[in-house]
């Protein structure tokens, strides 16, 4: 008797690490999930196959390095705006879509049953799911918005252009840091109720994920003399638009613009696009800094309720 | 101490009660055999206990709360609930690595053992595999966890029979020992019952019969009677007969073998055979392998 309690006491003391069981947790969804990678890569290779037909379209040219225009830093910047908003709202899709099937494919696979059967409980289990949508799949996406740019910088700093390296990575990094806060913060709300629809429905996630919000706005806007949802949504759909496109960086640029030509490697363009990049930083938070809240609030309830709900799943 | 302790264990789905109000003491070192018809409660019983599901009464397995310590309990507890529940996507060198990284009480080395010993090769998907090697890999990964209490729902369901003799054959000589408990459900009676030493038989949520074997084997006696003996063996009472081959075979209760040896062939009753008695015949006119 004693020294069966004793053997019990000693191996329920074994145990790992919170961030051990969400390592492995993470490493198993992404081999599951390959679209988490592949999704972001194949986006920025279909962006380098185009560059490639281009590159052999003008190698056509007769006299393409002697007319070669002058690149401005509003061409480089409206360019690796375009680019960096394809890479995050493929990444947004992907991570949508991760979030709305995760759960409910456990469940119909019943694989969960294997799941459960091992010492993770839900919190860490949905903690490891969360971690994928909301840091690994933005940290894949940054990446490789920070690669593609890096590229073209590097491409076309040995062709004429007005404007510095430096002065050029601020740039980079306002439009990084904005992808980041759209895939991070403003994706959240929507992942989390992902998560929530995925953690209870039995089939036809999408039309829950879309057909819910939908039917509560015409709801509302048919029965209701109230317009409360609907300012909700529009204003939620306008920050993530003006979060993933780059119309706001053009502040910077414009400064940038306005100054006379820099030598190639600093110099005040430098200096004002940093300030300008840093300014409108602090707009953003003067600005969103209650919806980005809020954004948070939200997805923290949602997925609470998706971890309580976790608890209760059967295989269906 | 025992290794699950129940008291007034009670479940309900909506207005159906799926268990009600069960008491089960069992053991460590026993093999127990919790059979019952489909839609008894086995699987509920069994998802309290491990658990899956919230429930009313008072349950400890281990000593935990199962529904509260889900965590704490699987790292005493290993279970394969259902055939086929590994992903198909999951590659056999990746399962390995996961539950080595998830559980402290995971032997890798034991496992490749176990797996060196069948065709599964290390690289396949899990999908890629035939039933009957899932069903391998599954044992292979729960075998080399030092569990206290191993607790098995239909695991050899739909494989054939060399997969499931070599099931249970590997599960006895590799992984049983006096310290550890086995909690076994399965529709295939015949082929575990030579194997348990307790059986618990549950029906419409409620426990039957619960006895270890050897009471079983004490109690009840199947007899095959000559035909001259046969009136005079079912002046004895058989609790239930039926016929074999056309022969007459009786089921008694409590009655001693040396008053039924003469009168022809005893034999110790299948747990099948006992289970369709108290079950109630109407019920089961052809058990057999139920899906």
């Amino acid at each position: 008797m004693n020294t069966l309690s004793s053997k019990l006491t000693s191996s329920t003391s074994a145990r790992f690490s919170a961030f051990r069981l969400i390592d492995w947790s993470m490493r198993r969804e992404l081999w599951e999930y390959r679209s988490i990678i592949w999704g972001p890569v194949i986006g920025l290779g279909a962006v380098l196959a185009l560059y490639l037909v281009f590159l052999v379209k003008i190698s056509w040219l007769p006299t393409h390095s002697s007319h070669m225009p002058v690149i401005g830093l509003e061409e480089l910047r409206s360019w690796s705006g375009i680019v960096t908003t394809f890479l995050g709202l493929i990444g947004f899709v992907v991570g949508l879509h991760y979030s709305a099937g995760t759960l409910l494919a456990e469940r119909r696979e019943r694989t969960l049953l294997f799941w459960k059967s091992l010492p993770v409980s839900d919190a860490h289990a949905v903690l490891a799911k969360i971690a994928v949508s909301l840091l690994v799949l933005p940290a894949i996406v940054l990446a490789l918005a920070a690669f593609h740019d890096l590229l073209v910088l590097g491409v076309l700093a040995f062709l004429p252009h007005d404007w510095s390296v430096s002065g050029a990575l601020a740039v980079f990094g306002v439009q990084l840091g904005r992808t980041a806060l759209f895939l991070m913060v403003w994706a959240a709300p929507a992942y989390a109720w992902a998560f929530l629809v995925s953690g209870v429905v039995r089939r036809a996630p999408t039309l829950w994920l879309l057909g819910l919000p939908v039917g509560l706005l015409l709801a509302e806007h048919m029965a209701t003399p109230f317009d409360w949802l609907s300012r909700v949504a529009t204003g939620y759909a306008g920050m993530g638009g003006a979060l993933i496109s780059t119309i706001r960086t053009q502040t910077c640029v414009r400064h940038a613009a306005g100054l006379p030509p820099a030598p190639p490697w600093g110099g005040e363009v430098h200096g004002e696009c940093v300030q300008t990049g840093l300014r409108s930083g602090a707009e953003l938070v003067t600005e969103w800094g209650v919806p980005m809240t809020a954004c948070v609030v939200v997805a923290a309830v949602f997925f609470t309720l998706a971890v309580l709900r976790r608890r209760r799943a059967e295989a269906i | 101490m025992n290794c699950i302790e129940a008291t007034g264990l009670r479940k309900q789905y909506g207005k159906k009660i799926a268990v009600d109000g069960i008491d089960l003491g069992i053991g460590t070192g026993r093999i127990v055999g919790l059979i019952g018809p489909n839609g008894a409660g086995k699987t509920t019983t069994l998802d309290a206990i491990l658990g899956l599901i919230p429930f009313e009464g008072s349950l400890k397995v281990m000593g935990c709360d199962p529904w509260r310590e889900r965590e704490r309990l699987m790292r005493e507890v290993s279970f394969i609930a259902d055939v086929a529940v590994l992903p198909r996507w999951l590659k056999v060198r990746n399962a390995l690595d996961y539950v080595q990284g998830v559980h402290p009480r995971f032997d890798r080395s034991k496992a490749e053992r176990f797996l060196a010993r069948t065709d599964i090769p290390m690289k396949a998907k899990v999908g890629q595999l035939s039933k009957g090697m899932v069903a391998q890999l599954h044992l292979a990964l729960v075998m080399a966890i030092d569990a206290r209490l191993l607790v098995l729902d239909e695991p050899t369901l739909g494989l054939d029979i060399l997969y499931r003799r070599a099931f249970y054959t590997s599960l006895l000589n590799d992984y049983f020992d006096q310290e550890r408990t086995i909690l076994v459900t399965t529709h295939q009676v015949e082929e575990v019952q030579d194997i348990l030493t307790d059986v618990i038989f549950i029906d419409h949520g409620r426990i039957i019969l619960s006895a270890t074997m050897d009471d079983i084997e004490a109690r009840y006696v199947e007899l095959m009677p000559r035909l001259e003996t046969v009136d005079a063996a079912r002046k004895l009472g058989p609790v239930t007969e039926y016929a074999v081959f056309g022969r007459p075979v009786m089921l008694f209760d409590g009655v001693a073998r040396g008053h039924l040896a003469p009168m022809g062939e005893i034999r110790r009753p299948g747990i099948a055979d006992l289970f369709v008695m108290m079950m109630g015949r109407d019920r089961y006119e052809a058990p057999g392998e139920a899906a």
